[in-house]
């Protein structure tokens, strides 16, 4: 006879095992499809939630007028320090320019120098007025100076020179006249397309030129017109630079930067702030 | 006390005797054959299948019938030694016992049945015979050749591949009869008729279809595990009947005592 008793033991608890294997079964089966479909239903909320996002992005984006409006930029005082968002390794603190004085110093007597030497070589082409010259700031070999016929020989090449400076000016003023022909084109097709980028260009070409205020006005019109583009945003907040509001130029450079996290409009806030512009 | 469980698990203790022939469809259909095939000039008949799948209990049936109207002979174990094997066919074909010290010469008995031809026909029926030597096996064709002795063999299924691959056997065996295992409707008859025979019919009624369906899973309708699984099954019955018999009913078979079993003996795995 068999050790029953032991046996019975032996059956409970493979039924326990057999219960709990089936439920095992069971509750995988039931959770198999609803785990699916819950990482399925995640997937596609974080698919529409960036989605959304990249659209709430390019809605909060708004057009320079207004967030000047919002911003009360004329209001605001001359800002002192701006905290902006910080990211890892992206620093936007001031940067304080550093000049050396005596470099500076160096440059502006050589130039001054080099000046001087060009005009007394124009009028005397003395070897001694070109020591002298030169004698303050170069120590030139002897071997070095040129004899009377060089200098004879160089005296012809400097008004050679000035002949071809003289049809180089002339060059510049036919340039000047295509720039105008240009503004004048854009002006043109702006007029009959009215899209952002103949404003852009316009505000582009003011700028160049040194018409800050009417870069500044066309920069404003191509933002307006599309409020997404980088430049009009850059080009808008250079004029205003430019044209000493750099405090407004900054106010409204970081506004954009907190929508936008461009690293061209972080450089420019940055330059700005350090008076490199 | 005498408990009825005890009485029932002893029908199942697998022993081979004409009274635990069970008939059923497959085994009728099989017996029959192997009655026909002795009537044919066949000099030897293959009874091959897996262990437990009813070879040797229906070579007892067909001795225990036969052996009133044929001369025929049952070796129910094998014979290893060659010299006690022939000693056994001396003794059975001339009726007298070979004196101590003396054996039998395999080309004399050759020619003693060579004799006979024509006036005897003699029937051995050999069981495990894949324990028999090949040499062995060689006489036991030698003395089929001379259409004299007839012998019906019986093989494991997995050893007959190698034994009939030899030459010898091919051209020699003329019948084969695979024996298989009982399919559950076969089993459900053995069951029943088994324990109906001894008398237990409402401990059989109780036994349903399912009952048998998964003892049938567990044994595949072997006859010799079946047998074993419901002495096992039995005796957990004779206990609870002993110790605690309100766990049993008389009503409804137990599957409990079913897996209690199934797990005693190794099918099942706690």
């Amino acid at each position: 006879m068999v050790n029953t008793r032991q046996l019975e033991k032996k059956w409970y608890k493979y039924k326990i095992k057999k219960i709990f294997s089936v439920l095992a079964l069971l509750l995988f089966l039931i959770l198999l499809p609803l785990g699916a479909y819950y990482s399925y239903t995640q997937y596609v909320e974080k698919k529409n939630k960036s989605a959304f996002e990249e659209k709430e992005v390019l809605k909060n984006i708004k057009p320079i007028n207004q967030v000047m409006k919002t911003e009360n930029i004329n209001k605001i005082e001359p800002i002192e320090r701006v905290e902006l968002p910080k990211k890892e390794g992206v620093s936007l603190e001031p940067v304080i320019p550093i000049i050396d004085m005596e470099k500076e110093e160096r440059k502006k007597s050589n130039v001054i120098s080099h000046k001087k030497h060009h005009v007394v070589s124009r009028k005397k082409t003395h070897p001694t007025s070109h020591k002298k010259s030169t004698s303050k700031h170069v120590k030139a070999k002897r071997s070095a100076y040129l004899t009377k016929n060089e200098l004879v020989k160089n005296k012809n090449k400097l008004v050679k020179n000035n002949n071809v400076l003289d049809s180089r000016k002339l060059k510049k003023i036919n340039m000047t006249t295509t720039s105008v022909n240009y503004i004048e084109t854009i002006k043109k097709k702006f007029i009959s397309t009215k899209k952002p980028r103949e404003a852009l260009l316009l505000a582009k070409a003011y700028y160049a030129k040194g018409a800050y205020s009417k870069a500044e006005e066309w920069a404003l019109r191509a933002n307006k017109l599309n409020s997404t583009s980088d430049d009009s945003w850059l080009l808008f907040a250079k004029s205003k630079a430019k044209l000493g509001k750099r405090d407004e130029a900054l106010k409204i450079l970081i506004s954009y930067y907190r929508k936008s996290h461009s690293s061209k409009v972080k450089a420019l806030i940055e330059k700005i702030k350090a008076g490199r512009l | 006390m005498s408990s009825k469980f005890e009485a029932i698990k002893n029908i199942f203790v697998d022993t081979v005797d004409k009274d635990s022939y069970v008939e059923l469809e497959s085994t009728t259909y099989n017996y029959k054959i192997l009655v026909s095939s002795l009537d044919k000039p066949l000099k030897m008949v293959l009874l091959f299948g897996k262990p437990g799948t009813g070879k040797s209990m229906l070579l007892n049936k067909l001795y225990h019938n036969l052996k009133k109207s044929r001369e025929i002979h049952y070796f129910d174990a094998p014979i290893l030694s060659e010299k006690e094997f022939l000693r056994r066919i001396y003794e059975s074909i001339s009726g007298q016992n070979l004196p101590h010290n003396m054996r039998v010469n395999f080309d004399g008995l050759l020619r003693f049945c060579q004799n006979l031809k024509g006036k005897r026909e003699i029937v051995f029926l050999l069981d495990e015979c894949q324990l028999y030597s090949e040499a062995l096996m060689e006489k036991i064709r030698l003395l089929s050749d001379t259409r004299v002795i007839k012998f019906i063999i019986t093989l494991h299924k997995t050893e007959n591949e190698d034994v009939i691959a030899k030459e010898h056997f091919k051209t020699r065996i003329w019948e084969v009869i695979e024996m298989s295992n009982a399919n559950e409707y076969d089993l459900e008859r053995y069951i029943q008729k088994k324990m109906i025979k001894n008398g237990f019919m409402e401990i059989a009624n109780i036994i349903h279809k399912k009952d048998v369906k998964y003892i049938h899973k567990q044994t595949n309708g072997n006859f010799r595990e079946t047998n074993k699984y419901l002495y096992t099954i039995f005796d957990i019955y004779e206990y609870y009947e002993r110790h605690e018999p309100h766990k049993i009913s008389d009503k409804k078979f137990s599957k409990k005592i079913l897996e209690m079993a199934a797990l005693r003996l190794g099918y099942l795995h706690g």
